[in-house]
């Protein structure tokens, strides 16, 4: 572990709610703007100790840890591993260019606006940094009412509908959610997620457990049955709300995956691969199909995201090295290309004001800045070598084939249907005829900075990963070496009665480990 | 210092990608030389390998750098072996003319960098496909190259009216911007394939480097070899990634639609270097199932050469038969261009069929590679700058043009000639290796089929050449030459230059062919034999050579005769024969439409696809989504309705008829009687019944 003696993680999740409140004094919007960005730009600075992130030890590092409700065991506990440390980084560029791409984009009510955006990003930290199930929790759920407002209030037409459904379906997870941390708590006495990850558990316990976070995680991602809010919520959502949307929250569902279920439940993630693979591979060829049939380019990009995340599931789910790790990029890669295009599209709906493939087509002529970064992201979005999501893909269907290649041969169908739609869709936007772009200007500076930096990036993660993958090795190898070693029960340990239950004994809860 | 040759030729067109922006700062023509010059410099640096080929025993040459060590090890890195130095050499090379080309063919296209810049990073791309160490970067090559490729196709992607191909009126025209998507969609059909067999591949090897999967191959193919049917399987999926960067069948039909393109990006990426990639894939295979046949015994290896060599003679068929009617000047030399990959793939396919054929029918291929390239690269670059004197793409609007283009007519003739298989041109040699190799083959059906292709290739070719050259004028012609300032005549002179040094190489080339051929045959005798330790055996003909040359210049003769008496001497009027026999019309119609596999494709694929596709995205995902919402909400309303009606009919009811009560004792007793209040306390009771109930039972 590193002791800087400057609470890194802390710094990151409190400096944008304390900034938040900053908000309250400021009227004129050109200065909550301003104000937001500089906020972000010195987020992204905080960041800057993570750096020294030491890449040969799979513990957790920049551990804060204090007492919080000493009563319940609860802790202040944070700190990151090579697993989460990515996705912070990603979390904290985005917070000023989701500021630049919403400039023009909302128009009332902007300080609320960055109000939510401020607290979104502090809670996101919080949970990718969180070690304490309840303060995982809490940031978990309070990254839900900033996004809800997001949708509910900057939204579009339909936009009741779409934050009602959004909000409902994640916290029906979340109570499941919940249930399985009091379970764990009731069993084990401890909060503490790496004291958890040293317990084991009978495989009636894990079972239950599994299911309930499993649940939860899946509507989070989301898998197959439980996708049908994504679409409704990005249509609706302002371009920074879908940005945020598509490039952090649904990580989470995948991050919940490889923090709790891997390494708390290992014989009930074997018990259910199968399951949990088939979910996967259906939800990639769902969802590719239903993307090629999208006339919107927002529900294209959401339908396609489903298909995306399929590989993120299924790679952590065959439980080969090459296949979490590339899972793990797969997240990273999903979130800066679809960010990307979330803001492309939202860039053009402030020229044409309207989603529909249809009303956007022809802009090659006319936008040539503007589809060449499309370009670039739709194919770093179907995997094209030299960029990002190649790297990631390979590695996932390596790790696929290397589990059966059965399931790998399932996959690749997946991996054309994505070339087929993102390809529709950026011709259909470069050449599809009637234009209606030839008054549209092209990008102007604005729209190039927040673009740029993930262009760049597209480019690193393609052409030279190493750094990336190094950053989550020990982590992976440590993850499935713990995986390995208890996936199997030991015999005299789940032949025990029960681990001692500490004092509180919630009666209620125990029907899940009964 | 050899080694580092071949990273030259991967870094000058990348650099050469990247300065021409910066060149183009400078001035139009500053860029255009600059490009030329990077492209210059490549061939410079593939040409410095040749030397290499003949001190063969200090090959194969593979350096290479650490790209990627967790959690899987890729090198970066080249390989150089005879046949990847003779595949680059063709490249770099070709290239090289075909840029000097373009410095007349694409003067004032406002598009210009764009064009240099593609053409740039489609040499790179190429070589690093060609020199690639190990399957995952040469897959990178393989995707970028479509990239590029698909970059050029609809090069002229605003779809001017002019530059629509398919037609003539009233059949249907294709837009560039199509075609390009087509090529790269029918293309990576194949590739996502390809790359699943190589994943197999590598589960089985635990490695992506070629000349480790060659030398391991005692180890992990047997392994493979154990599940039934799984050989077959990796076979079919990467055979599918040449099958369609070749367009061979079943996945030709993207190339005729890539000639929207550019005339000499039809050149080089379309007949002179990309298709031939698939080719030099196979290539790059044989010696893995070669081993797995006749080395480690086993059956299923067999599949591999037995598909890929019927897969060429099919392809060399069908698109030789549609060869014979196309109208388009260069449809004819994309049908033409399949045709002649599909002999480079039965080559391939027939050097595993037997001990004896290995080194024989792995140099046909090759040989038939590379002087295929020159003169398709030659006859492509012809059609350009006739294309762009007559103003149209249709043979049947030309005509009688030999006196207006001389240097092409000459130029144009020798690569036709070398096409149909006149000796001494190389076309005739590489024809030849193939026909005996086929032949020796004893695989007769295969040889049947090759030698009608024979046929209606000399047909074909004497037909576009006659109605092109000579005959009479067309009206369209006419009209053209009678404008005042008519521009039919020869192009720039960077476009004669290069139609020129072209037209020599061939010639030079095939005067050398039978020296060339041998030269070929130990090379690869070295590689196969020597290095990687293949168990061949001697080969002795069965077939006199004489046998196969007879049969060769007769079946020729077969297709030139008629097609010159047809179009040249125009002694026999074709329109008469067509109009006469109704079998004629038919199959003319079944070739015109490219035996319906286009438009059978197009259905299934492309429309049947799309509406799937927004059939499940309207019917299922819609309905199913609107039904859930409806139902659990209805149904969480209903309980909700159900537990506010006990709200307040039950509990409050209670509370509130109390109240009520207390404020109405005079009617206390009526309402007493009227027995709603006693109604209201017994479904309270039982409520508090059954919550105690349910807690207790829950506490408990």
């Amino acid at each position: 572990m590193i002791d800087t003696g400057f609470p890194v993680l802390s710094a990151l999740i409190f400096f944008p709610l304390l900034a938040a409140i900053g908000l309250f004094f400021l009227r004129d919007e050109r200065t909550i703007r301003l104000y937001t960005l500089v906020v972000g730009l010195i987020e992204m600075g905080l960041a800057a100790p993570l750096f020294r992130f030491d890449l040969s030890t799979a513990e957790f590092q920049f551990v804060e840890i204090m007492p919080w409700v000493p009563a319940w065991n609860m802790h202040y506990h944070v700190g990151v591993d090579g697993i989460s440390i990515l996705m912070i980084f990603l979390t904290v560029l985005l917070l000023p260019l989701c500021v630049l791409c919403s400039w023009t984009y909302i128009g009332k009510r902007v300080k609320e606006f960055h109000f939510c955006l401020l607290l979104m990003i502090g809670a996101c930290v919080g949970i990718f940094s969180a070690l304490d199930f309840v303060l995982f929790y809490i940031f978990w759920e309070a990254m839900l009412i900033p996004m809800f407002l997001l949708i509910a209030v900057w939204g579009g037409p339909n936009k009741r509908y779409a934050s009602l459904k959004f909000f409902i379906y994640t916290l029906a997870g979340s109570t499941l959610f919940l249930a399985a941390i009091v379970a764990f708590f009731v069993n084990t006495g401890t909060f503490s997620i790496p004291e958890l990850m040293t317990h084991e558990y009978s495989f009636r316990f894990q079972f239950w457990t599994f299911l309930a976070m499993a649940l939860a995680f899946a509507i989070k991602v989301p898998m197959f049955p439980f996708h049908t809010w994504l679409p409704a919520a990005h249509v609706e959502a302002p371009t920074a709300g879908s940005v945020l949307l598509a490039s952090i929250l649904l990580k989470m569902g995948t991050y919940g995956f490889l923090r709790f279920c891997l390494p708390l439940t290992p014989a009930a993630s074997e018990y259910f691969a199968p399951l949990m693979i088939t979910i996967s591979i259906v939800s990639i060829l769902y969802g590719g199909a239903i993307a090629l049939g999208q006339r919107d380019m927002k529900k294209l990009i959401a339908y396609s995201s489903v298909a995306h995340m399929g590989f993120v599931t299924l790679g952590i789910f065959v439980f080969t090295m090459r296949g979490v790790e590339g899972a793990i990029m797969q997240m990273i890669n999903h979130g800066i290309t679809t960010g990307a295009l979330f803001m492309l599209v939202g860039a053009i709906y402030e020229r044409s004001h309207s989603r529909e493939i249809a009303d956007n087509m022809g802009l090659g002529k006319y936008l040539p800045a503007y589809m060449f970064f499309f370009g670039l992201f739709a194919i770093a979005s179907f995997g094209f070598p030299g960029t990002n999501g190649f790297v990631s893909e390979a590695l996932v269907l390596i790790g696929v084939f290397e589990a059966s290649y059965l399931l790998g041969a399932l996959a690749i169908p997946g991996v054309m249907l994505a070339a087929a739609y993102m390809l529709r869709l950026g011709l259909k936007l470069a050449w599809g005829q009637p234009s209606q772009a030839a008054t549209w200007k092209d990008l102007n500076i604005r729209e190039w900075v927040y673009l740029a930096p993930l262009a760049v990036l597209v480019l690193y993660l393609g052409l030279m990963p190493t750094l990336a993958l190094k950053t989550i090795n020990p982590s992976v190898v440590h993850l499935l070496n713990q995986y390995e070693s208890r996936k199997t029960l030991h015999l005299e340990s789940s032949l025990q009665p029960e681990p001692p239950v500490q004092s509180i004994q919630l009666s209620a809860t125990r029907g899940t480990d009964q | 210092m050899d080694i580092q040759l071949a990273w030259l030729c991967l870094t000058l067109p990348l650099l050469g990608v990247l300065a021409t922006p910066l060149l183009a700062r400078v001035g139009t023509t500053v860029m255009t030389y600059g490009a030329v010059f990077f492209s210059f410099l490549t061939a410079l640096s593939a040409v410095m390998m040749l030397p290499l080929l003949f001190t063969a025993d200090v090959l194969p040459l593979e350096s290479k750098i650490l790209w990627l060590s967790t959690p899987i090890t890729v090198t970066f890195g080249v390989l150089l072996d005879p046949l990847s130095i003779i595949v680059a050499n063709v490249v770099a090379v070709i290239s090289f003319f075909i840029m000097v080309y373009c410095i007349g063919y694409m003067k004032g296209d406002p598009a210009i960098m764009r064009f240099w810049m593609l053409m740039n990073a489609f040499i790179g791309s190429m070589l690093l496909l060609v020199l690639a160490d190990n399957l995952i970067i040469l897959f990178i090559g393989w995707k970028l190259v479509g990239l590029c490729s698909y970059g050029l196709i609809g090069f002229y992607y605003r779809d001017e009216r002019k530059y629509w191909i398919g037609g003539p009126e009233p059949n249907a025209y294709d837009k560039p911007s199509a075609c390009g998507v087509k090529a790269f969609i029918v293309t990576s059909v194949g590739d996502m394939l390809m790359l699943g067999g190589i994943l197999i591949v590598y589960f089985y090897s635990r490695t992506f480097n070629i000349l480790e999967l060659y030398q391991t191959a005692p180890q992990w193919f047997p392994l493979m070899a154990e599940t039934p049917w799984l050989i077959v399987l990796v076979s079919i999926l990467l055979i599918a990634g040449p099958v369609g960067k070749s367009a061979q069948f079943p996945l030709h039909e993207w190339l005729p639609e890539a000639m929207s393109g550019p005339g000499p990006v039809s050149a080089l990426i379309h007949a002179a270097t990309m298709v031939k990639s698939g080719v030099f894939l196979i290539a790059r295979f044989i010696p893995i199932f070669y081993y797995g046949y006749w080395t480690a015994g086993v059956e299923e290896a067999m599949y591999f050469f037995l598909i890929v060599a019927w897969i060429g003679a099919i392809t060399a068929f069908l698109a030789a038969s549609q060869g014979l009617v196309a109208l388009e000047l260069k449809k004819v030399l994309a049908y033409s261009t399949v045709s002649q990959i599909g002999f480079m793939m039965l080559a391939m396919g027939v050097a595993g069929f037997s001990q004896e054929l290995l080194v024989k029918g792995y140099m046909a291929g090759t040989f038939h590679l590379v002087s295929h390239a020159m003169f398709k690269a030659c006859l492509f670059l012809c059609a350009g700058t006739v294309i762009h004197a007559v103003h149209s793409i249709y043979i049947h609007e030309m005509g009688a043009l030999r006196k207006f283009l001389p240097f092409t007519w000459l130029f144009m003739g020798l690569a036709t000639l070398s096409l149909i298989g006149v000796p001494p041109l190389p076309g005739f040699w590489s024809k030849e290796a193939v026909l005996v190799a086929t032949l020796e083959s004893q695989h007769y059906l295969l040889f049947t089929v090759v030698i009608v292709t024979v046929v209606f290739t000399a047909f074909y070719s004497t037909r576009y050449f006659g109605m092109i050259f000579h005959g009479q004028a067309s009206d369209h012609l006419r009209k053209e030459t009678d404008k005042p300032h008519h521009h039919v005549g020869e192009g720039y002179l960077p476009q004669t230059f290069a139609c020129g040094i072209l037209a020599v190489g061939i010639v030079t080339f095939g005067l050398l062919g039978p020296k060339a051929e041998h030269a070929l045959y130990s090379l690869f005798n070295t590689q196969l034999v020597t290095d990687l330790g293949m168990a061949t055996k001697t080969f002795t003909p069965v077939f006199s050579t004489s046998l196969v040359v007879a049969l060769s210049i007769g079946s020729v003769l077969i297709g030139v005769i008629p097609a010159y008496l047809f179009y040249f001497s125009r002694t026999w009027d074709v329109n008469a024969v067509y109009e006469r026999y109704a079998f004629i019309r038919a199959v003319h119609t079944f070739l015109w439409n490219r035996w319906y596999i286009n438009a059978l494709f197009n259905w299934i694929f492309v429309r049947g696809v799309m509406q799937a596709a927004r059939a499940v995205a309207d019917k299922i995902e819609v309905a199913v989504d609107g039904a859930i919402n409806k139902k659990i909400p209805a149904g969480v309303f209903s309980v909700a309705a159900l537990s506010n009606w006990f709200d307040q009919k039950a509990i409050d009811g209670v509370v509130d008829g109390t109240a009520t009560n207390f404020q109405n004792t005079g009617s206390a007793l009526s309402q007493m009687l009227s027995g709603k209040i006693q109604d209201y306390l017994a479904v309270a009771v039982v409520v508090a019944m059954l919550v105690g109930g349910v807690t207790w039972l829950m506490i408990r």
